[in-house]
């Protein structure tokens, strides 16, 4: 397999606060890494970087794809969602995405199903608990069939079921060659899957 | 109180001078409002989320006109198209068009000010979610002035507020010409200088009822109702 993401001496600064300090490693395509840390160890940072978010201070991320046909999507840590329906919600993402107008019902339809919140379709965004929050921006990352996936704690306030439905998703993708880059810590996950792993603490590098 | 009840007399029995100057008060505030809503919010939703080249100076200049005195901006306009003026060959003075034109000037730095605090709320709210689409500016673009449209309603209803209540401007272009250029503001201060106080009155309590409803009008949207 080769590697999609190639990390050379990347630095990271906030103000003067080194995020993360000279990481060199890799991601390698069609694989699920894991990128492991305590709290504020620079998990986001880096995934952020990765993604093309965040612009890194020193060193660079190589991306060894064409970032004009490789579908790449993004679950932040706490999402934000627009102020209209969850079906709403989900139309403007894949309007953002030019996906044809005739598919955007079936899409939708089998985006809820799966992760069986089909009764909130047409509710507001502000009448949902945390945990279907979660689940939705989950539905939302991996509404356009990804190649590259990116998820930042995607188990927050989930509980033991809907982390299954969670893992269960992430390995369905794999298995049809979606790379997945996960940030997490939640064993409940890390469990169900097999995956490479980059460990950071206080900023460096400790373990590929 | 035989003041009072003859105002409110001189409203209901809406006699057609009377009609015709809040018609016209409400005409050139509406159409001064409406475009300069439209010029405004593509404006501060441009400023919103681009940076560029003296953005911070910008927004001090457009913050500064929102205290300009509208008689300033009467004073300005009647230099410009006075017949000795350099617009004079349009021969606008003295008419709606031109009244139109100053609510515009005092209006737009207050819409376009307010507006662009909140798309720049917004666009920070919403910046990572869309920067992680891969958005089109059009598509960030309108997707913040949506997710704004009840905050920005309610300025839109300020910026009317504050076109329907002006006078000093519209008195200076306008010349408060019967049956011409007579609002409701320039008629009050004609009908109480001519002692006329329970017309002066009736005009003065419509514009209250106007800004009533406008303000009903704030609460809905703020609740969601609208």
């Amino acid at each position: 397999m080769k590697d999609i993401y190639i990390s050379k001496n990347l630095s990271y600064k906030i103000k003067n606060n080194y995020i993360l300090n000279d990481i060199n490693c890799s991601v390698k395509n069609k694989a699920i890494t894991v990128i492991k840390g305590h709290n504020g160890a620079g998990k986001t940072s880096f995934l952020r970087i990765l993604y093309g978010l965040e612009k890194a201070t020193a060193g660079y991320v190589y991306r060894n794809f064409d970032q004009n046909k490789t579908k790449t999507s993004y679950l932040f840590q706490n999402s934000v969602f627009l102020n209209r329906s969850v079906k709403e919600n989900l139309m403007h993402l894949l309007k953002c995405k030019k996906i044809t107008k005739h598919k955007w019902r079936d899409i939708i339809k089998n985006g809820l199903e799966n992760f069986n919140l089909k009764h909130l379709s047409n509710l507001n965004i502000n009448s949902l608990s945390g945990g279907e929050l979660q689940l939705l921006a989950v539905i939302r990352s991996i509404l356009i069939q990804p190649d590259v996936l990116f998820l930042d704690e995607p188990t927050n306030n989930l509980d033991k079921n809907n982390i299954d439905l969670v893992s269960d998703m992430i390995l369905k993708l794999n298995n049809k060659g979606c790379t997945i880059i996960i940030a997490s810590h939640d064993d409940l996950l890390l469990d169900k899957i097999i995956y490479n792993e980059i460990n950071i603490q206080e900023g460096f590098l400790t373990h590929v | 109180m035989e003041l009072i009840l003859q105002s409110l007399f001189n409203i209901l029995k809406f006699d057609q001078s009377f009609i015709d100057i809040v018609y016209l008060s409400l005409l050139v505030s509406l159409v001064a409002t409406i475009v300069s809503a439209f010029i405004s919010i593509i404006i501060s939703s441009h400023m919103a989320i681009k940076d560029f080249f003296g953005k911070e100076f910008l927004i001090i200049v457009i913050n500064s006109f929102m205290s300009i005195p509208p008689v300033v901006v009467g004073l300005v306009l009647y230099l410009l198209f006075s017949s000795s003026g350099y617009l004079g060959y349009l021969d606008l003075l003295y008419t709606a068009e031109i009244m139109v034109i100053a609510q515009f000037i005092i209006v737009t730095p207050i819409i376009i000010s307010l507006s662009f605090r909140t798309l720049s709320d917004q666009y920070e709210r919403l910046s990572d979610y869309l920067q992680s689409l891969k958005c089109s500016s059009k598509m960030v673009r309108n997707t913040i002035i949506f997710e704004s449209r009840y905050d920005l309603l309610i300025i839109i209803i300020t910026g009317l507020s504050r076109a329907l209540s002006e006078v000093g401007a519209v008195i200076i272009v306008g010349g408060n010409i019967d049956n011409l250029t007579r609002v409701m503001t320039t008629s009050i201060v004609l009908e109480t200088s001519r002692g006329e106080l329970s017309l002066a009155l009736s005009l003065g309590i419509s514009l209250i009822i106007i800004a009533l409803i406008m303000n009903f009008l704030i609460a809905l949207i703020k609740k969601r109702i609208l």
